[in-house]
């Protein structure tokens, strides 16, 4: 046989993508059901369009993300401890997380616990009491997360780069203020809940083995009490330019290695220039065949973990590039990275690594069909951005059809040397002079 | 819920090289895993060569004799596939998750390397310089990993179970080409790795493929056996300061019998009850009404060997390690002596299931890939894959009563304890 080359594929029938079914609740709430048998599991998924940290007033920074972590400490028929002991009988989960611009709610059951999950996830989302007791416990717990992630070097990196890409705009939001911390009270969660935590705008997506029909009653029943005027999303546009570039160093002590963070801000997932962008980094930074992967560290051996991708937000989406490099060899490992971009800038992709590329998106994107999670976050991101519901439908034929010309186009546009933002946390070393502002 | 539901369905062949392979249809989505365990992980190295097998890994990334260096990433990647590699302390593992049209790519690749390797002293020098940067990221520059090595150490009393997975510096430094053909020969060879194939394949010509591939690689002498048992003793206690700390941490565990035993099965379910998830007693005790601790993690291993049970806490500053671990050892007690309620083993039950059910892409039965680790992980270590339906079967039968008798006599004493304190280096007297 020949084993010179690799073997023909065996050939592969058509994949056939689910599609939503939607429909409103009488008090506004949006509901996307995708029932799918292929394990005895339900997944939820609900997204607050202005529930996450970017709508913090600024003097109390931290009380999107209390009130999202404090939803499931006690309504007043449940304490936390039943909330939890009830969710885990169900074979389940269920938590809310407050991201940059969003809160989601993530559970999950066994489908034969289906109802009365509905009814806890009711119970927590209409009537949370946010007690005083568990505030406090929350307080001090709160205060030494906050100790922990000082120390943790890529959450330093995090938070320094979100200000040098956002400057004062909200979307930099991301530790709570200490002193916030320590003054919050059960009122200023209740607020925020009000406020935020609206049927109106919001948008439940249900994946997994259920009946529909039977699921809607339900849903109707247990939420159609859930009352309440969105607050809308008001936030000025952040700069289109980064607030700071250039290279800044946030010194920690002891560290052995540099954490690097690089990067700029992007149009959002709805412009024109996205596809092209997206195919650009993900030639640069994505998967182990990227060009950052096979220099810096196949060739260089400078990183363990190096690659680049587009974070999204609402009206913005950024560009960033990141490694983990020893001491001694930061600079140089800035400058392979720097190269790489600059390649990409100035030379158009080469047919063979772009259909590969291609290829590598497309499979990706078939991996987040094959779980029941997988699938109901995948449309979580079409609620968030607001994107057309056949949007990864529609994905492999857009990642096949996008040009050389407008992923170098794209790339020059927007991933300018002189527009990036480069955070470095560690050691300040002798060794390399990072020209550090 | 149904048991049954949760069966995995395999075929089981042996080629005549010894080459164990498992089948496993799931015709769920047009998705393919081929996944290669190799029987050899860090309890076979020797001292002063920690961190091999590991290192060793990524040299099975770099080349053989038909797939030049690069290219085994972008044979898997420009074909829609995602791939990886690990190493734990009993065997390394290798898989491709493909489209279903891309299983022969699968098998070409993961027989070419088995047949062929490619060791060169370039490659070696590479990648002992990426291993070296994957020790600095996951524990010289992070806040507790150091201490977590160093706990391992201390836990156990036999070399094989003691060193870290990712080795030392030093020993990277020392390893050698000769080294890593010699390791190639032992462990890399059909008769000491099962072929697991799970997914959406076409069941009539799949065999014949892969003994088209595999079946005329030659075996290999059975690699010497490792002595991984443990003597019991008393406790060991050690303080642990770390700079890269801020908040004051707790590790205690003890040592327990290997997985797949009834005492193993009783202590995997009393650490759900002790330390998984709110619901859990310690989270409950320390974290809500004691309100000393930020966090409690844990749990029991399932090694194939002498396992620990471990319990991590991190705890407030303003509170003495006494205190925590006096709370500890009062609900360990409790449970020793009063046992479970049905209650929680009902919820343990639920949880059981929902974890075999989860939708995570590299452990649950939703993704061909979790099917296909489940069934490796029963060929290797139990030498029956059958073992991945009959384990959850026992697992769900355990009652009260084994559990409580598994954590009087395996965690309420100090025998084979180890308790570790770590501090932040701050509060030595510097500022904080």
């Amino acid at each position: 046989m020949n084993r010179r080359t690799p073997p023909p594929d065996h050939p592969m029938g058509a994949l056939h993508l689910p599609s939503p079914e939607k429909t409103t609740l009488s008090n506004g709430v949006n509901v996307w059901l995708l029932p799918n048998k292929r394990a005895p599991v339900v997944e939820f998924r609900l997204v607050l369009p202005t529930g996450g940290r970017a709508f913090d007033a600024p003097e109390w920074l931290g009380v999107a993300a209390a009130t999202a972590r404090l939803m499931t400490a006690g309504t007043p028929r449940r304490t936390s401890l039943q909330i939890a002991d009830e969710a885990e009988r169900y074979g389940g989960s269920l938590g809310f997380t407050a991201n940059t611009e969003t809160a989601t709610m993530y559970a999950h059951c066994l489908a034969a616990f289906t109802e009365p999950m509905l009814e806890l996830i009711a119970d927590v989302l209409l009537n949370p009491a946010f007690p005083e007791n568990e505030i406090e416990i929350d307080r001090t717990n709160t205060l030494q997360r906050l100790a922990l992630q000082r120390t943790q070097p890529e959450f330093l990196a995090e938070e320094r780069f979100r200000k040098a890409l956002f400057g004062a705009h909200p979307y930099h939001y991301l530790a709570p203020d200490e002193e916030a911390v320590k003054h919050w009270n059960a009122e200023h969660l209740h607020r925020f809940y009000r406020q935020h935590y609206c049927p109106q705008g919001a948008t439940l997506i249900v994946v997994g083995d259920f009946s529909p029909r039977r699921l809607l009653k339900q849903l109707e029943a247990q939420l159609g009490a859930w009352q309440g005027i969105l607050n809308q999303d008001k936030l000025p546009s952040p700069n289109a330019e980064p607030a700071e570039t250039g290279i800044h160093l946030v010194p920690r002590p002891n560290s052995v290695q540099s954490v690097i963070h690089m990067g700029t801000l992007c149009p959002s997932r709805h412009s024109p220039d996205y596809w092209g962008l997206l195919l650009g980094v993900s030639v640069l930074g994505a998967g182990a065949s990227s060009r950052l992967f096979l220099t810096v560290r196949e060739q260089y051996g400078y990183a363990y973990s190096v690659g680049a991708h587009l974070d999204y937000y609402r009206r913005i989406s950024t560009f960033v590039a990141s490694a983990q490099t020893a001491t001694e060899n930061t600079s140089d490992a800035i400058r392979q990275i720097q190269a790489e971009i600059d390649r990409l800038l100035n030379e158009p992709v080469p047919s063979d690594e772009l259909q590969a590329v291609r290829n590598y998106l497309i499979g990706r994107h078939m991996l987040s069909w094959v779980t029941l999670g997988s699938i109901a976050n995948l449309f979580m991101q079409i609620a968030i951005h607001g994107l057309p519901v056949d949007y990864w439908h529609q994905y492999p034929e857009q990642v096949r059809t996008v040009s050389r010309e407008a992923i170098q186009h794209a790339c020059a546009r927007y991933l300018r040397p002189e527009r990036m933002s480069i955070v470095v946390v560690g050691e300040e070393s002798p060794q390399h002079d990072l020209g550090a502002t | 819920m149904r048991i049954h539901d949760a069966t995995i369905p395999y075929k089981e062949y042996t080629l005549n090289n010894g080459l164990r392979v498992v089948l496993s249809p799931h015709k769920a989505a047009p998705v393919v895993a081929v996944l290669m365990m190799y029987q050899v992980g860090s309890c076979n190295e020797r001292p002063g060569k920690t961190g091999f097998a590991h290192l060793f890994e990524h040299m099975m990334f770099q080349g053989s004799e038909n797939v030049p260096r690069e290219m085994h990433f972008k044979y898997v990647e420009s074909n829609g596939g995602v791939l990886n590699g690990f190493t734990s302390y009993d065997l390394t593992t290798y898989f491709e998750l493909l489209p279903t049209s891309k299983l022969p790519l699968g098998l070409w690749l993961e027989s070419d390397r088995m047949r062929s390797l490619v060791v060169s002293q370039e490659n070696l020098d590479n990648q002992r310089a990426v291993v070296k940067e994957e020790r600095r990221l996951s524990v010289d520059n992070q806040p507790y990993a150091r201490a977590m090595e160093r706990f391992r150490e201390i836990a156990y009393d036999n070399f094989a179970n003691q060193h870290s997975i990712i080795g030392s510096m030093e020993d990277l430094d020392n390893a050698t080409l000769e080294d890593a053909q010699e390791f190639f020969r032992i462990y890399y060879a059909p008769n000491n790795a099962v072929l697991v194939i799970a997914g959406d394949y076409d069941g009539r010509r799949v065999m014949r493929e892969v003994r088209t591939y595999f079946e005329d690689i030659p075996p290999q002498p059975a690699p010497p056996p490792v002595d991984c048992s443990e003597p019991d003793r008393e406790e060991r206690r050690e303080i642990f300061h770390d700079p890269l700390a801020s908040v004051p941490a707790l590790a205690i565990a003890w040592k327990i019998p290997r997985r797949n035993t009834l005492e193993n099965d009783a202590l995997q379910i009393a650490g759900e009850i002790l330390v998984g998830g709110r619901a859990s007693r310690l989270y409950q005790r320390l974290v809500k009404e004691e309100a000393v601790a930020v966090s409690v993690s844990g749990g029991a291993e399932a090694r194939p060997a002498p396992s620990l049970f471990r319990i991590f806490t991190l705890y407030h500053p303003t509170v003495s390690p006494e205190r925590v671990e006096a709370l500890i050892y009062e609900e360990v007690e409790r449970m020793a002596q009063e046992g479970i309620t049905e209650v929680e083993l009902e919820r343990v039950r639920s949880q059981i299931l929902a974890q075999r059910w989860s939708d995570n892409l590299y452990y649950g039965m939703q993704s061909p890939l979790g099917r296909a680790l489940s069934l490796a992980y029963c060929a290797l270590f139990e030498g029956d894959p059958g073992e991945v339906n009959t384990m959850l079967q026992r697992l769900m039968r355990i009652t009260p009563e084994q559990v409580r008798e598994a954590v009087k006599h395996y965690l309420a004493t100090s025998r084979n304890r180890t308790v570790m304190t770590v501090l932040p280096a701050s509060s030595q007297g510097g500022a904080a």
